[in-house]
């Protein structure tokens, strides 16, 4: 039997914590497991890298909610493009501002389909408050990880109108948010 | 000077969910013996396939139990089967079990490994996520298959949020694996 008709080179969920993810995540094992807290602050976005190997097109945003969403925080997820000095520049696409819903769920909202060639790409979570408000992450204390993290930050933006280009700064602390896009329109 | 290119062919004769080159999962988690989460729950887990290769059989890294019925089979990721073992009892403990199947050639891609079990009480090496919805978010869908262990020709994939199970399935491509 042979098959190729329906094959793609790319991975379901497209995220920091999954395979095209520029994380540390193999080299080291120090990580802790997966575990639920505040985000890091509010009217805030967080970038982390990705690199993207194939061509991809990415249908649904999506994040992992912590047990903790009665807060109501706004939240989006954009794709930013990668400057020749690669940092987070050009928002591609963002998801529309959505209310956090479910608890201890992965919550997907819909953007338009996107295609994105191979090259460095960085994911932005947003969120407007920490107040009552979880996500799932993972993360090390590690000094030396968070040396070669490569995550960005940037504070007092608007959560669904996030800016373009960026103007971020490094992040410190090295958390991993569950977040990213789908590339396919369900489940 | 010489250059020898390297063979097109896998790198490894074994594709796995928790091998760094295949799997979707990326979190150093521990591997251990835990029981089946469902009867007749199928755990459809993705792996990304860098070079066409031809998988001959399907395994399974069993844990200190065995005990009823399993099934192994590739799926695409559209949710076609390619290949599947049919019902098989568990055997062997703390080991692989390797299942024959119909030979399938694949190009490079993502495909799910899937699995089902009929009870609980056979156990496989898994990594353990208690947080949900860690697993969900890898990728790994699921499908309630009813009264049924065989894995069906076309799949209707499910997302199950409160899954913590992420079992360690194979595919061997070697003929004398």
């Amino acid at each position: 039997m042979f098959s190729s008709a329906t094959s793609r080179r790319v991975p379901t969920m497209i995220s920091a914590v999954t395979s095209w993810g520029q994380m540390p995540w193999r080299e080291y094992y120090d990580y802790g497991a997966p575990t639920a807290s505040a985000f890091a602050g509010a009217n805030y976005v967080r970038f982390d890298p990705i690199f993207v190997p194939a061509p991809a097109t990415i249908r649904r945003a999506w994040w992992a909610n912590g047990p903790t969403t009665t807060g109501g925080a706004s939240v989006s997820v954009a794709l930013y493009a990668s400057t020749s000095d690669g940092v987070p520049g050009v928002k591609i696409v963002e998801c529309a501002a959505t209310t956090q819903g479910t608890a201890s769920q992965v919550q997907f909202v819909d953007i338009a389909d996107t295609w994105i060639g191979p090259g460095s790409y960085w994911i932005a979570l947003a969120v407007s408050s920490v107040t009552n408000t979880t996500f799932l992450r993972t993360g090390s204390s590690s000094a030396a990880i968070d040396a070669v993290a490569s995550q960005m930050q940037q504070t007092g933006i608007t959560v669904g109108a996030l800016p373009s280009p960026a103007t971020p700064d490094i992040a410190g602390g090295h958390v991993n948010y569950f977040c990213g896009f789908a590339t396919t329109a369900s489940p | 000077m010489s250059y020898t290119a390297g063979a097109r062919a896998p790198a490894m004769p074994i594709i796995s969910t928790v091998d760094t080159k295949h799997a979707v999962f990326t979190t150093a988690q521990t591997i251990a013996s835990g029981t089946y989460p469902t009867a007749f729950l199928a755990l459809y887990v993705p792996v990304l396939i860098e070079s066409r290769c031809i998988v001959r059989k399907l395994g399974i890294a069993n844990g200190a139990t065995a005990s009823g019925n399993l099934d192994l089979g590739l799926y695409s990721v559209d949710g076609v089967r390619l290949t599947s073992a049919g019902s098989t009892a568990q055997a062997g403990t703390s080991a692989e079990q390797w299942l024959d199947v119909a030979d399938v050639t694949i190009q490079p891609g993502c495909y799910y490994l899937a699995v089902a079990f009929d009870g609980t009480t056979g156990t496989v090496q898994r990594a353990s996520l208690s947080s949900a919805p860690a697993v969900a978010a890898m990728g790994v869908l699921t499908q309630d298959l009813g009264a049924s262990v065989v894995l069906p020709a076309t799949a209707t994939f499910a997302r199950t949020h409160s899954l913590t199970f992420y079992p360690t399935l194979m595919a061997a491509t070697a003929t004398n694996w």
